[in-house]
């Protein structure tokens, strides 16, 4: 039923497709190119397009598409990892505190909230400069905080499903615990969630190029789109050489946009009332 | 409500406990120290002397839990210690310093995108499914899509240094000051980093506008002969608290993203000096730094919780 | 209505903001034909030359305080508050002749008398400075440090205009050691006469430095944001305008304000140079750098120590293609540290790039294809990340890996964590001597610049030899020998000697280009604004 509403919101199918375009498309597509991210070669730098190099080549004559190619395996990877974790973390801890009850759920959502009240930005940087910033450090301080959102929306449709009257028979009928999971539980929560964890696919990617545009994410001579970005800093290269810009720019919002379209999607066709369009 | 209350700051105080004592731990986990910090490799070998003098005077020959007591003890009493690295000026002075310029971009930016989104939301709801409407909600989702420092380097290219409109960078012209001339440098960083927050809240307020005109009352309302002018306005107010609200916790994000824009476009908020106090290990500086940032968030937190309870009595507060 | 109130509470907010928030600074007549625009990439953090050296520090301290004397660019010593000096043939004393007439910027005679207390402050035990080391070799530096003496023996000042400087052993190259670069900046007497030396680092007179012997006073001192100077009229040759305007920015943007004309002069990143010169009314001013971009060797590591591994990693990299790259070929390639003419002999190894031998050499050695090496470097200098990827590429080509370390202040070399570290700078052109703090063994890392670690008991002996006369042909044979050693035991992996480029407004005329940034302002009397 909702799924057939997904489809029909072509907005959705649209990002759907598109998403599943670029992961494709990064995960084949370096078989058939040339050159490797990091082979430099001095004597073509900073050319345009060219039959050789299709997105050119940069200051140090790093061929374009393969570091587009190679930097969205990394951003894609940092992008779900971080969001997968993120959510099943905060999706556990919000079913096993809207379920307990009691100082547990204090605890937890107290844990919630100190996660929340953290200045990110200033512990992302000092850990950076503490253990040396790399891929998996990056997955794990965007993971680190981004779950309170998933928890909470767990927990309150926890909250909100314990009392219903069917949850309640089946608890006073002395049903198992994991089935009442299982049954009602999750079933509820997990669409909720899904929501928000599109959307959390979308923070973490944006994240990982904030941070490598700071250079506390992934560091040269790795390619992601975000540190791609961060080399064009100098206003020189932004107007003469587009090349190196423009292709991870918009891989990142097009990627993003798809994300947050499948979000909407999905969110449209869970609760129609909210459909807006 | 007493209770609350004095749980609610209870719980603040406990938190602010903690985050101090994470981050005294990380730091002094980091390699590199202060005093070494402020010289270049080459000349670290003539100033043994130097460096150990430097490093008595500041404390940091003490055992790190010593270091915390006593940072704590004047903490209390709202001491924030003396910064490393600019010549030993007060801590709390420094940050309220530039507390100034980065509330001045954070609140430009919050007042921007409240009167945006509810003008641009209004409108695409009142053009719903029309070209308007699409164009609207494209636009939205591109800006949230786009990331911030991305987006201002092409606004600055292009309206600073293409179109020549506006200036590149900082805060005032030197030799200038007036409000114009401070206006014109807020455009840029304000404008960046409200536009994801606009967007967002655009959204947010087209759907609201349009669930509210949808509803019961007000269509009935409408058949009954009412103006569709009153209902947009009766909508209107109904969405504006809940706005509000999610505007409020969006704030320690917005913080977040001050960083970034700040550093792009030169302006001396809290930003810059956190980067530059982190790099050289200004433990005060970073320690202060992360005790302000942590009380504005949970300030943001418990006024959007009040927010909240405002808006729908139901929610009980803990 | 609705649309009315919205507006009405955005012009308040506006209101409130530009009244309340940071008062406006001194409005002194805006733009216009006495001020110059200068955007600095390097931010002042102390102004304290009695502290350390940091290169926004250097740079605003020369608009405000002088020297005796400073190392120009074509390997003489300009004389900026000494006139003329004379040394001694067994080069022990050394004698300074002041300017006469000479006042500080609050019109109060400049005496011999601060010249002398001012070298007796930076040696000065309670105030520990780093730059006390360079007076180590004057007469009576010990027993001052000990605080057995109350003060230098061997500095005395002779009248009002002449100062002696006694040297307890030998030192050809002491000119060098405090006027290679602005190291000594000479203080007021009658200011710091009253301080407690225990507390001088943290005084607030640092912020205010008045008064100063520079071409210019300060007028307004923003961290973060702008300095702003103002003309000295007691300046020994005033400058031909009314006020200077730091602005720090962020080295990406600098460039661009030329085109704005936010900035009349700006540093400009050398891929950069040709947006800059498309530039309507906008010149770019190069000169060569007196110092050049290096990797130091770890040769404490055990498997860097072997000298063929070393030249093996010298062979490998293609140094004329980073300079090509990086630089956009702006730059020199470098074979040796020694960089002043008559120091260097004929027929030093070129390693030009051989991959071939390279591989030799380091099957020779028995090199470990699955050691990576670690490299520090900072990540804020695009230029140098730019080599270090073409490095890492050349050196992964012949078997070696490699791993890019962020570390903006190199916390990883102080803690010896490291394998090869890329870094630029020094002043050396002006005499060989300046070379013994990053050669000898004595000041091996941490106890002196020689970070590398390298420790040759011949090469110790002949610096020693080249500063114990003033014969040049006596010098230049020590040095060139040295330099041999050097070129080839590979102590440091010499890269390039890059090129400084400033974009200049063509309202500014007669600007000296200045291989080292920190120096622009040196010549800054000879600057003329339309």
């Amino acid at each position: 039923m909702a799924w057939r509403r997904f489809r029909h919101n072509r907005g959705a199918m649209a990002g759907l497709v598109v998403l599943g375009v670029i992961v494709l498309i990064v995960l084949v597509a370096p078989l058939f190119v040339p050159y490797t991210p990091t082979a430099v070669d001095p004597n073509h730098v900073r050319e345009g397009l060219s039959a050789a190099h299709w997105l050119g080549t940069d200051d140090t004559g790093r061929d374009t598409l393969a570091r587009l190619l190679a930097g969205g395996q990394v951003s894609l990877l940092v992008g779900f990892a971080a969001a997968a974790s993120a959510l099943v973390i905060g999706t556990t801890l919000g079913i096993v505190s809207g379920r307990a009850g009691g100082w547990l759920d204090l605890l937890i959502t107290r844990i919630t909230e100190l996660f929340m009240a953290i200045p990110s930005i200033l512990v992302v940087i000092v850990l950076a400069g503490v253990v040396g910033p790399s891929i998996g450090l990056l997955i794990t301080l965007i993971a680190l905080f981004t779950w309170p959102s998933c928890c909470r929306i767990a927990r309150s449709v926890v909250l909100k499903v314990r009392e219903l009257e069917y949850v309640q028979a089946a608890h006073a009928a002395g049903t198992v615990w994991w089935r009442i999971l299982l049954r009602h539980l999750l079933p509820n929560v997990l669409p909720q969630v899904m929501v928000s964890g599109t959307l959390l696919v979308a923070i973490a990617i944006l994240s990982e190029a904030s941070l490598s545009y700071l250079g506390l994410g992934v560091t040269p001579p790795a390619a992601s789109w975000g540190n791609m970005l961060m080399e064009v800093r100098s206003f020189g290269k932004l107007a003469s050489q587009p090349w190196l810009w423009v292709p991870p720019g918009v891989a990142i919002s097009l990627t993003t946009l798809s994300v947050v379209f499948i979000g909407d999607g999905l969110r449209d066709a869970l609760d129609p009332k909210a459909a807006s369009s | 409500m007493l209770r609350y209350l004095v749980t609610r700051v209870g719980t603040m105080l406990g938190i602010l406990v903690v985050v101090s004592i994470g981050l005294f731990s990380l730091i002094h986990a980091a390699p590199g120290d202060p005093v070494s910090a402020m010289i270049s490799p080459e000349e670290l070998g003539n100033s043994e002397a130097f460096v150990k003098a430097r490093t008595h005077e500041l404390g940091l020959d003490r055992p790190v839990v010593e270091q915390y007591v006593a940072w704590l003890g004047r903490a209390i009493q709202g001491d924030l210690g003396e910064s490393f690295r600019n010549n030993g000026r007060p801590v709390l002075g420094l940050l309220l310093e530039r507390l100034g310029p980065t509330m001045e971009l954070v609140f430009t930016a919050v007042i921007g995108s409240v009167v945006f989104s509810l003008a641009l939301g209004v409108f695409a709801a009142s053009r719903k499914n029309r070209p308007a409407d699409y164009l609207v909600s494209g636009g939205t989702l591109l800006f949230m899509s786009v990331p911030a420092f991305f987006l201002g380097m092409l606004a600055m290219y292009l309206f600073a240094f293409q179109l020549q409109l506006l200036p590149s960078t900082g805060m005032a012209s030197p030799g200038d000051g007036g409000a114009a001339d401070l206006a014109s440098h807020l455009v840029l960083p304000a404008g960046v980093l409200a536009v994801a927050e606009t967007a967002k809240l655009t959204r947010y307020v087209r759907a609201g506008m349009l669930e509210e005109l949808g509803a019961d009352y007000v269509r009935t309302a409408l058949a009954k002969g009412a103006s569709l002018r009153r209902a947009r306005r009766h909508a209107l107010r109904n969405t504006l608290l809940p706005l509000i609200t999610l505007l409020v916790v969006g704030i320690p994000e917005l913080l977040g993203g001050t960083v970034v824009v700040e550093i792009l476009f030169s302006w001396p908020g809290m930003g810059q000096l956190t980067i530059d106090a982190i790099t050289y290990h200004d433990y005060p500086l970073i320690i202060g730094f992360g005790v302000l940032a942590t009380i504005l968030v949970l300030l943001s937190n418990f006024l959007g919780d009040f927010l909240y309870r405002l808006a729908d009595p139901r929610v009980r507060l803990r | 209505m609705r649309g009315g109130k919205i507006v009405a509470a955005i012009v308040c907010a506006v209101a409130v903001l530009a009244t309340s928030c940071s008062p406006p600074p001194d409005a002194s007549g805006g733009g216009g034909d006495g001020i110059v625009k200068y955007a600095a990439t390097a931010k002042p953090s102390h102004l304290n030359p009695l502290a350390t050296f940091l290169a926004g520090d250097t740079t605003v301290l020369t608009l405000l305080q002088d020297t005796l004397f400073v190392a120009d660019q074509n390997g003489k010593y300009q004389p900026r508050l000494a006139e003329k000096w004379d040394v001694s043939d067994d080069a022990t004393t050394y004698t300074f002749h002041l300017r006469k007439g000479q006042k500080w910027s609050d019109g109060t005679p400049f005496t011999a008398k601060d010249v002398a207390f001012s070298l007796n402050l930076y040696a000065n035990p309670k105030v520990a400075s780093p730059q006390s080391t360079r007076l180590a070799g004057i007469k009576g530096y010990a027993e001052y440090q000990s605080g057995a003496a109350t003060s230098l023996a061997g500095v005395r000042a002779d009248g009002d205009d002449t100062v002696v400087v006694e040297l307890s052993t030998p030192d050809a190259g002491f000119l060098s050691l405090i006027g290679a670069a602005m190291y000594l900046f000479i203080l007021p007497e009658k200011v710091f006469a009253t301080k407690d030396p225990t507390s001088v680092m943290s005084d607030k007179w640092w912020f205010e430095q008045k008064p100063g012997m520079g071409p210019f006073t300060l007028q307004e001192l923003k961290p973060d944001q702008h300095v702003i100077v103002k003309r000295n009229p007691n300046f020994r040759s005033p400058v031909k305008f009314d006020q200077l305007y730091l602005n720090f920015v962020t080295p990406e943007v600098a460039a661009g304000q030329l085109g704005t004309k936010e900035a009349d002069i700006a540093p400009v990143v050398p891929v950069e140079s040709q947006s800059v010169e498309a530039m309507d009314g906008v010149r770019i001013e190069k000169r060569e750098s007196p110092g050049f971009v290096r990797f130091a060797v770890n040769m404490r590591q055990p498997y860097l120590a072997d000298v063929r591994v070393r030249q093996a990693m010298l062979y490998a990299l293609d140094r004329k293609g980073m300079i090509k790259a990086a630089l956009n070929d702006f730059g020199t390639v470098q074979n040796s540290v020694f960089m002043t003419d008559w120091a260097l002999p004929d027929g030093l190894n070129d390693y030009a790039q051989d991959v071939d031998k390279a591989r030799e050499l380091l099957t020779q050695a028995g090199w470990d294809t699955n050691r990576e090496l670690v490299i520090p470097y900072d990540p804020n200098q695009s230029d140098r990340v730019a080599m270090l990827n073409i490095a890492g590429e050349n050196l992964k080509a012949v078997g070696i890996k490699t791993r890019l370390l962020p570390d903006p202040k190199i916390d990883s070399l102080k803690a010896g964590s490291w394998d090869i570290y890329l870094f630029g700078g020094g002043v050396y052109p002006i005499d060989p001597a300046t070379l013994s703090p990053i050669l000898t063994c004595a000041q091996v890392y941490p106890k002196g610049g020689n970070i590398p670690g390298f420790c040759d008991q011949r090469l110790d002996q002949l610096m020693a030899e080249g500063a114990s006369t003033t014969d040049r042909e006596t010098r230049a044979k020590s040095y060139q020998e040295a330099a041999k050693i050097e070129n080839e035991q590979v102590p440091y992996l010499w890269i390039v000697r890059t090129q400084t480029l400033a974009g200049v407004s063509d309202r500014v005329r007669g600007y000296v280009p200045w291989g080292d940034i920190t120096m622009s302002f040196i010549d800054v009397d000879k600057w003329t604004v339309s």
